[in-house]
């Protein structure tokens, strides 16, 4: 049985209190970016924002991936998945080459640009709550439990149940099943997941794996590599010895 | 848009520059004549003996020697291509055509400096530039009539390299009479002190004609 | 000398606008942080720093370890004219692209945590590893012409003891850094425009490197002989031309492949800006040199070689500005452009650059080895730099 902890998020019971938002806020002891949260957006200083498609709100929020890519670009290993689940941040590590932001395939990392030493900001899933047995600040302000913490097995069989249950209130998909290897983060939505503003042309492969592949093949060039020029520089500083010697025997003749 | 922005902003300086260089009366490399021909830079190997012709020999044994173009008519024409060379085995007078072919496009010929028995010809030279000048481009082998006629016609290395720096003051001259005004047509440097490699076979058969007559014939 | 020091020239005035503007906006950077100088911004994290100085500036620096590649490794001799400032523009060029990632990162000072806190996973770390040993590497190939001009006798002898390894590593870092800078888009599969993203990047920025790279040696010749009136190599510089043309098509011809392959050519037929700049990218940078640089009588023209090189290099700037910057505009919807001040942090890394081979070239043998340079006409260059 796995440990790791995730998020479901039922859009369909959302109603866009905006409790999750301010919760987040506080338990972050971020600053104050917008009065009304439908009409923020992911900031250095803001971790989650509800965002209003006609009528229909949806969360954004980092997703935890099963696979991080922020993770696995970090050239300084800063992001690190934990065994509890979250995607968590070292600052004293970073050193700001800003690889997770442009590789997230979410585009979540954000940055403190106005900051003379400035950090990467993204939800942490409330990390040190998480570890100290409690749940997420936004999972405990929704009231409409559109957001739930759990287990992420559970959370996962929760997830197709709905599904399952009422086919008519939801689009037949989990987010977050398999988007780029999986997320911690799933998502329930009554309609296709792109309407959402959820980025759904990603593959079912954990997307490290696009440069494991590459990396994996540096061994390989650089054996290879060392045997073919070490061959050539013999062969090539032969031919050229053979030539000189041809060329002295023939002016002796001359 | 970035890309465009970058690569614009390099070509400009690029352009800004080769003003710059115009307005302070100099040349960008590459616009300048494709090489310079001066004459300090003419060379001649130490063995060898040259002929008025412009045609350099190495004694190979007594009486055979070889043959081939020197580096004063193959920088002053460029780009010489032989097609015909006089065949192995014929006999040849002095003054017989040795090699012909074009400079440029237009018509040449070289003459034979002294009369023998052309006793093997390189035709690996045949229809290629002329590069490797003493040593792999050479022309003929000939079996001379007369030693002693070798003396008569012809100079060695040290009186050779003399001679061809008399020669590129004839050529300046030669390039004057022909096109008025050497310098605008490209063929002369500014200072008046050097030639355009090439030079001759940049202008018209005629004046390649007149070469021949003025430096190849003697 | 110091006459010819103070007198203005039109360059000089130039470079000094720049420095000064180029120093004001450094800082501005190191004082009010990046948002002071950049447009960047979370949609759009690499901007011109990355794109041009980091990816163009490594890119262009190819030339160094081709020339040592064919004159140490596959001993083709003749090449050797070419080699000292091919290397020294290469190294200029590292220093440089170190330079500008001091200033792209958020917290430069914590730069050297690449060398205790490993991710192995991390492209980034790989690239980082090497361009940090392949500087090393390029000081240690350039350091004979220091240890000549200071007769240092005996450390030359040890550092050309050991040259051939240092040779084949350079060539090792050289191939997997070039290469890595085009894996490092590996991970961005749904961000990229599908004309530009293909698992086989790291091939061609390795392929096309060393076809700019000799772009490059040619180039660099030209402004060798401009400003330090020495001749062209011209033969030398002609076959160089050759093996660019090579490589460009073996670019071209796999590039198309791939393109057609993975059913891609289609998106060449949507008129928008993404398909107009790849189709320039395409033009300027692989028909344009291949029909000039393929042609024997163009290579051996002073004026065509010159625009064979100078196109080679346009198109790489293309290349990889439309990798790291135009392929990832239509994703982020961020319509980046460079600040000015990132424009003139980058301009002054170039003229520092310059100034830098200039002084080296003044004071360190480094076109010693050319005995065989034509001898071209005094008067015709220099004299009233
Ligand atoms: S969503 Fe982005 S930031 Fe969050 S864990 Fe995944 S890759 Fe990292
Ligand atoms: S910005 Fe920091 S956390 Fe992000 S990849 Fe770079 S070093 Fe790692």
């Amino acid at each position: 049985m796995s440990t790791q902890k995730g998020l479901l998020f039922d859009s369909t019971m959302c109603v866009g209190c905006g409790e999750c938002y301010r919760a987040c806020k506080t338990t972050n002891k971020l600053p104050e970016t917008n009065s009304d949260p439908l009409k923020d957006h992911l900031s250095c200083s803001t971790y989650t924002v509800i965002e209003d498609h006609q009528g229909k709100y949806t969360r954004k929020l980092c997703m935890h991936c099963a696979e991080p890519t922020c993770a696995s670009v970090c050239p300084v290993g800063a992001l690190t998945k934990t065994s509890e689940g979250p995607v968590v941040y070292d600052e004293n590590k970073c050193i700001g080459c800003r690889y997770c932001m442009q590789a997230c395939p979410h585009s979540i990392p954000r940055y403190e640009w106005t900051s003379n030493n400035p950090r990467v900001r993204k939800c942490i899933m409330c990390h040190e709550r998480v570890k100290a047995g409690m749940q997420t600040a936004c999972a405990e302000a929704c009231p409409a439990g559109a957001t739930i913490f759990g287990n992420l097995d559970e959370l996962k069989a929760e997830a197709l149940k709905r599904i399952k249950e009422s086919p008519s209130t939801y689009y037949p998909h989990v987010y977050g099943m398999k988007e780029g290897g999986g997320t911690n983060v799933l998502v329930l939505a009554s309609t296709p997941f792109d309407q959402l503003g959820f980025v759904t042309n990603l593959p079912d492969e954990a997307l490290p794996n696009f440069t494991k592949r590459a990396l994996e093949k540096i061994p390989t060039v650089v054996s290879a590599g060392t045997v073919f020029l070490g061959g050539m520089y013999w062969l090539t500083k032969r031919k050229n010895e053979i030539a000189k010697e041809n060329a002295q025997a023939k002016e002796r003749k001359n | 848009m970035v890309a465009l922005f970058v690569a614009l902003t390099f070509i400009i300086f690029l352009v800004i520059d080769f003003f710059v260089l115009r307005s302070q009366k100099k040349v960008h490399p590459a616009f300048m004549p494709n090489s310079v021909f001066d004459k300090s830079s003419i060379y001649f190997p130490g063995k060898y003996l040259l002929s008025k012709g412009h045609i350099w020999l190495q004694a190979l044994k007594n009486d055979t020697y070889k043959l081939g173009l020197d580096e004063f008519v193959v920088r002053a024409m460029n780009n010489i291509v032989i097609n015909t060379i006089a065949e192995e085995g014929t006999k040849i007078k002095k003054g017989d055509v040795l090699f012909s072919g074009t400079a440029g496009g237009h018509p040449v010929a070289f003459y034979a400096p002294v009369g023998g028995t052309v006793s093997q010809i390189n035709t690996n030279i045949l229809n290629k530039n002329i590069e490797d000048i003493y040593n792999e481009d050479w022309g003929v082998i000939l079996q001379v009539e007369s030693q002693a006629k070798i003396q008569e016609i012809a100079f060695e290395a040290v009186k050779a390299k003399a001679w061809m720096q008399s020669e590129f003051k004839r050529l300046k001259d030669f390039l004057t009479i022909q096109t008025a005004e050497p310098e605008l047509a490209g063929l002369t440097m500014a200072d008046g002190g050097n030639i355009a490699e090439g030079a001759v076979s940049m202008l018209s058969d005629k004046v390649v004609a007149a070469f021949e007559n003025d430096f190849l014939k003697q | 000398m110091k006459a010819a020091f103070l007198r203005l020239t039109f360059w000089k005035v130039i470079a000094v606008a720049i420095i000064t503007f180029g120093l004001y906006s450094t800082f501005l950077r190191f004082t009010q942080g990046l948002a002071s100088v950049t447009n960047l911004s979370d949609s759009f994290p690499w901007g011109m720093w990355i794109g041009f100085d980091i990816l163009c500036g490594v890119c262009l620096a190819a030339g160094g370890f081709l020339i040592c590649a064919i004159t140490h490794i596959f001993n083709i001799e003749e090449f050797k004219p070419l080699t000292r400032s091919a290397i020294l523009t290469a190294f200029l060029g590292y220093v440089m692209v170190v330079f500008a990632l001091l200033f792209d990162l958020g917290r430069p000072l914590n730069i050297w945590h690449a060398l205790i806190m490993w991710n192995p996973h991390s492209v980034m770390f790989e690239v980082a590893w090497c361009v940090m040993l392949y500087s090393s590497v390029l000081f240690l190939e350039f350091s004979p012409v220091i240890l000549e001009r200071f007769q240092l006798t005996r450390l030359l002898k040890i550092v050309k003891r050991v040259s051939l390894p240092i040779m084949i590593l350079g060539v090792l870092l050289s191939t997997l850094h070039q290469s890595s800078l085009g894996s490092l888009f590996l991970i961005v599969p749904a961000k990229m425009h599908p004309l530009w993203y293909s698992p086989l990047l790291p091939v061609y920025f390795y392929l096309s490197a060393i076809g700019t790279g000799f772009g490059m040696i040619i180039f660099e010749s030209y402004l060798s002989a401009r400003s330090f009136n020495k001749g062209l190599e011209m033969p030398l510089l002609s076959r160089i031309g050759l093996f660019a043309a090579i490589f460009v098509a073996a670019v071209f011809v796999i590039r198309f492949s791939d393109l057609a392959l993975t059913g891609k050519l289609h998106y060449l037929l949507i008129p928008c800006q993404e398909t107009y700049m790849f189709a320039l990218e395409i033009v300027i940078g692989m028909i344009i040199p291949f029909a000039i640089l393929i042609q024997k009588r163009n290579r051996q023209s002073r004026k065509w070689l010159y625009f064979g090189s100078v196109s080679l290099i346009v198109g790489a700037l293309l290349n990889r500005l439309n990798v790291s910057i135009t392929a990832l505009n239509g994703f982020s919807k961020a319509n980046y452009f460079p600040s000015v001040n990132e424009i003139a942090i980058t301009m002054m890394l170039v003229v520092i650059g310059m100034i830098a081979f200039k002084y080296a070239v003044q004071y360190l043998p480094v076109f010693a080895e050319e005995e065989h340079t034509e001898v071209l006409d005094t008067n015709v260059v220099v004299e009233n730099e």
